[in-house]
């Protein structure tokens, strides 16, 4: 239930954080070049982005409530390490508000179109920085940074997290609450105020270095599937026919937004090469459960290679990370870790190659966009396929929004599934943060309904809207003031 | 202390009964429920209304009706969207700086809680297909529509108002509180049985009610007197305004004027007179909620009867300025509607439009703040006692009164920063139409995000300056011509070359220094072309 509705929020929050940088592109070159194709696209895939953004706001309200009744351990949360991340994303969340009202409605009206581009860019800086802090919250919950040698006294494989900035003989009363107390019974104060701080640096919580991979590899990621799935619409468009007059029109625009996704994903290779790494550093169950290293250990080249330079490098395995149990302060706890990853070995491995096969033919393709400029690439576009490099683009363009969803999803699948049975890494189970009170399944039924409601209604928006526009044809022109 | 105690010197409370991280949660979760509740209490009202006047114009074939439906929806479309964000506002600053509280509310209210959640994503929805679906969808189900949106509205307070109720005086819901702990569970029978929470629960139904078609009806008034064009059949009355327009299209555009006050005369009376029996109702239930006060919740009855031998602080100072407002809303309301009923053409005062405005909107907030605040500095109220707020605040992170200020001076930064640009878009938006149908939009957008404002002393000041500036503006009547052909109009120097030297003085008098702003200093974007000339200036 949870799981689902996180999801469909993140599939409209990747529109948001996605769309603004096309957006804005498109309006730069409209203005620049006095183009009044790429000024329409903009202002078409802007009303996207505004649909996104209120059916983002819309499930986000809906999870925070989800949260807060199903797991009123994350209210304990969001008072302390997730305080700073939740007080920044509400501010920055309000300022995305008010420029997108702004952006939206001063669009072809009297005023300075670079004004108007900066307005965007006022949009773009909120959502971004609102990304920057929720995926600081999430980041922490993977990697608790701030709390010394507190997890590696449980989990003896997982190094220093930083300076110690909390609370430990608090967050280890914590850690061995029993289950369904929602967090120490915050209902009574006097056992909750007894715990006293539990951060003494709420501001450490954003310097977690997974923070800031995790910010720039989910960033790029939704770059690529919202450029890819605006390539797709126009593409569609192209191809259903239609006016020939705005056959052009489609065209470019499923260039503009191919191209950027294609170029987004070179540097997405790069930051998802950074984040394994992380994941190494800090989270080894998870690497091994997803690289499906043996359990007694054995070699993987490609990563041998990557990590230390040496194809032939030996990896651990889960036997190995089982002898460590004596080392903790709760042999238990290390043994039920193992035991998680273990099980969850065969999803996370499946998950992990979907990924990574997923992002490289993504790559390919980004790499094919540049036959449009480059010869020697579209000789090969076209040996390979039968097909020029155009053409190739514009049936490529319904599979990679496929990739790029594929990808993405499975890997915050990773993330999320490899932290189990852990809410903080280390530190906070998921059974001691979720209610007391029983859920029944007619419950969970009608919340997953409404949230499938919300989904449905959110793409429905966001293929009628779109079509209207289009549909306008010439009459939708806009005139450039600048 | 001395500032901590100056700035909390308009809640009446003294900083120096908080911690610093109460102290900021007090006010900026104080700040974001009066915002969003006034708000609420406009989408509450006016969903209801709307499909109401609707359902009339659909049942008397009458299409003005269904045209005030329409005008009256997208402020709710407007105050539903604030109010979200808002809504969102005061969750996180719960969730930050209350934490055992919104715990308490999780845990034991559970249901109520899901039945709030519940009228949220019916009436979100709702909107949407309610604005998209006009003229689109079949009448009835967009009656139905309107039906389902106004019953989510009613539903969001009915969960809500449980937890009001419920640190009013939790033993009336057979919760368990001692010493530092609450603990226990409700049922449906002990909520719908409550004297405190059945009282609140329909003042605040017909709250909203009065609110919206009061402000509305006022809103309707004040655009009427802004005719430019005004004359009463008879009375030999006549408006000095100067019309700019031709003498042969003088008195069609008059007669398209005396339908269009005919017409906003109607919306008036209409909403006065809704607004007037909701106002009744109002008053009667505000009568019963303050003798449940006395009985079940003394300690917020000593706090605004000035009973400090029980209560810490002194709230009467609030209750007057409170009941003077509502003296205020039934005298203008009475007013207009007795003016009203004189003539089809009706001449309605404006000092009484403000007034009715000024007063529907302020009393609310007023009225909450009283009922919040005054359990200061108890959260959790038990009779003459309670729970203190301090228990109940965030103790996991260190919050110094540095950081306390800082973060509030943010919150109301940026706060402020949202509702000017509100006021921005949605009083310059109506430009798009001529002044008279903007007088509307423009007088409802500007009280309505002023008020707002007011509750954040920067971008009132911001704003009442913007509002200021366009007073010295010549204002156009209609059909501005705002593309000038510069190379054509050789007599009307508008535009500047495109040569960087010109003569100084011709820069003043072809408002290049201004960029043809005319004088409107505050408004960086006016409505013609900004663009450079291609030619020089014909004076030179």
């Amino acid at each position: 239930m949870t799981a689902l509705g996180i999801y469909i929020h993140a599939f409209f929050l990747i529109l948001v954080l996605g769309l603004a940088p096309l957006v804005l592109l498109l309006e730069f070159l409209g203005i620049r070049k006095k183009d009044s194709d790429y000024m329409r696209g903009a202002k078409i895939i802007s009303q996207l982005w505004a649909v996104s953004f209120a059916f983002g706001a819309v499930t986000g309200t809906f999870v925070e409530f989800g949260l807060y009744l199903l797991w009123p351990g994350t209210i304990l949360a969001i008072s302390s390490f997730w305080f700073i991340p939740f007080i920044f994303d509400l501010f920055s969340f309000m300022i995305e508000v008010a420029f997108l009202v702004a952006y939206l409605h001063f669009w072809g009206r009297s005023i300075n179109q670079w004004l108007h581009w900066g307005l965007g860019w006022g949009i773009m800086i909120g959502s971004m920085f609102s990304g920057v802090a929720i995926l600081a919250a999430n980041s922490w919950l993977q990697t608790p940074w701030g709390t010394g040698n507190l997890v590696h006294q449980i989990l003896p494989w997982v190094p220093t997290l930083g300076p110690n900035e909390v609370n430990s003989t608090a967050f280890s009363t914590i850690s061995e609450t029993a289950a369904n107390t929602g967090v120490l019974n915050l209902a009574n104060t006097g056992a909750a105020n007894s715990l006293g701080f539990l951060l003494f640096n709420p501001l450490i919580v954003l310097l977690s270095p997974n923070s800031i991979v995790t910010t720039v590899h989910t960033i790029l990621g939704a770059i690529i599937v919202a450029c890819f799935e605006t390539a797709a619409v126009f593409s569609y468009n192209y191809l259903r026919g239609g006016k020939v007059s705005q056959k052009p029109f489609y065209l470019k625009i499923m260039k503009s937004a191919y191209g950027f996704g294609g170029v987004a994903m070179f540097a997405q290779a790069f930051a998802g090469d950074q984040m394994a790494r992380i994941v190494y550093a800090f989270q080894r169950l998870q690497f091994i459960s997803f690289e499906g290293i043996s359990p007694k250990g054995g070699i993987d080249p490609p990563i041998g290679l990557l990590l230390y330079g040496n194809p032939f490098h030996y990896f651990r395995g889960f036997d190995y990370y089982n002898s460590l149990a004596s080392n903790s302060s709760q042999p238990s706890v290390v043994l039920q870790s193992v035991s998680f990853a273990q099980q969850s070995e065969p999803l996370l491995h499946f998950l992990y190659y979907t990924m990574v096969i997923s992002g490289s033919i993504l790559l390919i393709l980004g790499i094919s966009y540049f036959g449009l400029y480059v010869k020697r690439i579209d000789s090969l576009v076209r040996f390979v396929t039968r097909l020029p490099t155009e053409r190739f683009l514009i049936y490529t363009s319904f599979l990679a929004p496929i990739l790029a969803l594929a990808a993405g999803g499975s890997g915050w699948a990773i993330r999320e599934i490899g932290r189990h049975p852990w809410t903080v890494y280390g530190l906070i189970q998921y059974p001691q943060v979720v209610t007391s009170v029983s859920i029944t399944a007619q419950f969970s039924v009608l919340i997953m309904a409404i949230e499938v409601v919300l989904l449905v209604g959110g793409l429905l928006a966001l293929y009628f809207i779109p079509t209207r526009a289009l549909e306008k044809g010439e009459e939708e022109l806009v005139v450039i003031r600048g | 202390m001395v500032i901590p105690i100056l700035l909390s010197f308009p809640l009446g409370v003294q900083a120096s009964s908080f911690t610093p991280t109460a102290w900021l949660g007090f006010l900026l979760l104080g700040f974001g429920i009066l915002i969003h509740i006034t708000l609420v209490n406009i989408v509450l009202g006016m969903s209801i209304i709307v499909p109401l006047t609707e359902y009339i114009a659909y049942k008397g074939k009458d299409t003005e009706m269904e045209r005030l439906a329409r005008r009256l929806f997208r402020y709710l479309a407007l105050s539903d969207l604030v109010a979200g964000v808002f809504g969102t506002f005061v969750a996180v600053i719960l969730a930050g700086f209350w934490p055992k509280l919104l715990y308490v509310f999780s845990t034991i209210f559970f249901g109520p809680l899901m039945i709030s959640l519940i009228g949220i994503f019916a009436s979100i929805p709702s909107i949407a297909i309610y604005w998209y679906g006009w003229e689109r969808l079949p009448k009835r189900v967009h009656l139905g529509t309107g039906a389902l949106m106004g019953l989510g509205a009613l539903l969001v307070p009915a969960g809500f108002r449980v937890l009001f109720a419920f640190i009013d005086n939790p033993y009336s819901f057979g919760v368990f509180v001692s010493g530092s702990s609450v603990a226990g569970g409700i049922n449906a029978s002990t909520v719908l049985t409550n004297p405190i929470y059945i009282t609140l629960l329909l003042h605040s139904w017909f709250g909203g009610l009065t609110m919206a078609s009061l402000f509305a009806a006022g809103a309707f008034g004040w655009a009427l007197k802004s005719k430019s064009i005004w004359r009463e059949t008879g009375n030999n009355f006549r408006s000095r305004e100067v019309s700019i327009k031709e003498k042969e299209g003088e008195e069609e555009e008059e007669e398209e004027e005396k339908v269009e006050i005919l017409r906003e005369t109607r919306y008036m009376k209409y909403l006065l007179r809704m607004g007037l029996v909701f106002l009744t109702i109002q008053t009667v239930l505000g009568v019963a909620y303050f003798f449940v006060l006395e009985k079940y919740v003394p300690y917020v009855y000593a706090a605004i009867t000035g009973n400090v031998s029980i209560a810490a602080y002194d709230f009467e100072w609030v209750l007057v300025p409170f009941l003077g407002l509502v003296f205020l809303i039934w005298a203008s309301a009475v007013y207009l509607f007795v003016i009203s009923r004189r003539s089809r053409f009706a001449k309605p005062s404006r000092p009484a439009c403000l007034i009715l405005m000024l007063s529907t909107v302020g009393a609310l907030p007023l009225g909450e703040a009283m009922n919040d605040a005054s359990r200061a500095p108890y959260m959790i109220l038990t009779g003459t006692a309670g729970l203190s707020a301090n228990d109940f605040t965030n103790t996991a992170i260190p919050v110094t009164w540095p950081i306390a200020y800082a973060a509030l001076f943010v919150g109301i930064f940026t706060i402020s920063a949202l509702l000017i640009t509100l006021y921005v878009v949605f009083v310059q938006g109506s430009r798009r139409f001529s002044p008279e149908r903007s007088a509307l939009n423009s007088s409802l957008s500007f009280f309505f995000l002023s008020f707002l404002s007011f509750l954040s002393l920067p971008s009132s000041l911001l704003g009442f300056l913007l509002r200021l500036g366009k007073l010295i503006v010549a204002k156009a009547i209609d059909q501005v011509v705002v593309h000038h052909p510069c190379c054509l109009h050789v007599g009307v120097a508008y535009c500047r070359t495109h040569e960087s030297k010109s003569p100084f003085d011709q820069l003043f008098a072809h408002c290049v220094g201004f960029r043809s702003s005319r004088w409107d200093f505050f408004d960086a974007f006016p409505s013609i072309l900004l663009r450079l000339a291609s030619n020089e200036p014909p004076d030179e």
